[in-house]
């Protein structure tokens, strides 16, 4: 009987002992990951192989005060452009939206992607560098999404997209473009 | 008597906790499309990603097929299906406690294919549910449940301590116009908010230094007393709320509502241990 609790104890014991170190090395790493600085990138490389230390800057430093656009135009082999169309991904919410709201999620995937792209381009201050966002999984992604919508053209070889931002309601700043892509051929 | 207390507190997380990722869900139910291979978080695109791409062609084949519209879609309405069970069978029960690695699974499973467009909630509601799994272990002690609750309010005081103290050192928020800015958006405002802010200065200094200091001192809750720590909570409750109206942050409410019974839980504690 002895024989048989003590291991159990023992067990127990080494289980209690390990998953408070665990909530401790968590605890600490995710203090550590709110400054964006060595030790967070030590954590996020050796540490975090699961991606769960949070980060918990809500809307801090720099709040999200645009909204963002996607406008494409389609190109025919024989050089004639259409018109400029944007994928609609803003609408305006209901009261039944603070309960059931699943169209924040697209929303927050396109303002994620385009918040990279945004920061990829502060990497090519250059303009015969900016080729090389092309290669950026963001951009991958925003050009997948173009790439699906419908064309407003007969016969169209190539699109072209544009990121643009705007202030929303308020109109406080002119809308302005992020980035113009080249015309892509379509299959 | 502890004990029945610290296991009610692990069910009033999870109540809490379960009804928002329930509704969550549901959203991702609706909008599943996006998840298939014209969507924006495809499969196909997602794989660019995977580090192990070239490698093994069953692994690869199996990922796919989790990852696809129809996996993921079959993992939300099992994940629903799941919640619900939970409601029924009790936590700390060999089943309950099965039923929880399931949930934590579905849960995970999903966030990796949501890099792009999850939020502080998402990654509020895997550390609760980590938490219930490792916690709620059928044979588990009593200083195990301790050690999740302190570690689920200790979180959410730094979440917002970090989200306050960062707020201060940001010059929009300190200008206090970020609160108009943001409302003035069409992906997280509202018209009526953003015209009812417009010209009124006293009110946006108002909100945003209520933001921030009441944030960044978020942890004090812990262990002022009773009443000035309810405040806190209560402050939180509003502010939540009030997120989810105007901004849509329905999921935020659920996740961080969660976390008040522990915080609620330890501040008592330690009252109890400094004047018992």
């Amino acid at each position: 009987m002895v024989s048989y609790l003590i291991p159990k104890i023992m067990v127990h014991f080494i289980y209690t002992v390990l998953i408070i170190s665990f909530f401790f090395i968590w605890f600490i790493c995710t203090i550590v990951c709110q400054f964006k600085g060595k030790g967070a990138a030590f954590v996020n490389a050796h540490i975090d192989k699961l991606g769960l230390v949070p980060i918990w800057t809500f809307f801090a430093p720099r709040p999200g005060t645009t909204d963002y656009h996607i406008l494409y135009r389609d190109k025919t082999t024989d050089e004639n452009v259409g018109e400029w169309t944007e994928i609609s991904l803003l609408e305006n919410r209901s009261w039944a939206d603070s309960l059931w709201n699943p169209q924040k999620r697209a929303k927050k995937v396109l303002s994620d992607i385009i918040q990279s792209l945004v920061v990829t381009l502060g990497h090519y201050p250059k303009e015969e560098d900016r080729n090389h966002i092309m290669y950026s999984f963001a951009y991958i992604m925003v050009l997948h999404l173009v790439t699906q919508q419908e064309s407003n053209i007969q016969q169209p070889a190539f699109r072209q997209f544009v990121l643009a931002e705007s202030s929303g309601y308020l109109e406080e700043h002119d809308p302005g473009f992020i980035l113009i892509s080249r015309f892509h051929e379509l299959n | 008597m502890i004990m029945n207390a610290l296991i009610q507190t692990y069910k009033i997380i999870y109540i809490l906790f379960a009804l928002g990722i329930f509704i969550s869900t549901t959203e991702y139910l609706a909008k599943i499309k996006i998840f298939s291979s014209k969507g924006m978080l495809s499969c196909d695109l997602q794989q660019i990603n995977w580090k192990s791409r070239e490698g093994n062609g069953i692994l690869k084949q199996l990922l796919s097929t989790i990852f696809s519209e129809d996996g993921l879609k079959y993992i939300f309405l099992f994940r629903s299906i799941n919640i619900v069970l939970l409601f029924i069978v009790p936590l700390s029960s060999p089943v309950g406690w099965v039923l929880l690695i399931i949930l934590g699974l579905s849960i995970y499973t999903a966030s990796l294919m949501t890099r792009y467009g999850s939020d502080g909630s998402d990654q509020m509601t895997l550390l609760i549910i980590i938490t219930l799994i490792v916690c709620l272990v059928p044979t588990g002690s009593r200083l195990l449940l301790y050690a999740g609750i302190w570690f689920i309010a200790l979180q959410s005081c730094l979440s917002y301590a970090v989200a306050g103290i960062s707020k201060l050192a940001s010059t929009e928020w300190r200008a206090s116009t970020a609160i108009r800015s943001i409302f003035s958006t069409k992906t997280y405002g509202s018209e009526r908010a953003a015209q009812f802010l417009k010209n009124k200065r006293t009110m946006n200094i108002f909100l945003c230094w209520n933001v921030m200091l009441t944030e960044a001192l978020f942890p004090l809750c812990l262990i002022l007393p009773l009443p000035f720590a309810i405040a806190f909570l209560v402050w939180g409750f509003t502010f939540h709320l009030l997120n989810a109206i105007i901004m849509g942050l329905n999921s935020f409410f659920w996740a961080f509502m969660a976390t008040y019974p522990a915080i609620l839980f330890v501040n008592l504690q330690i009252h109890q241990l400094l004047y018992a």
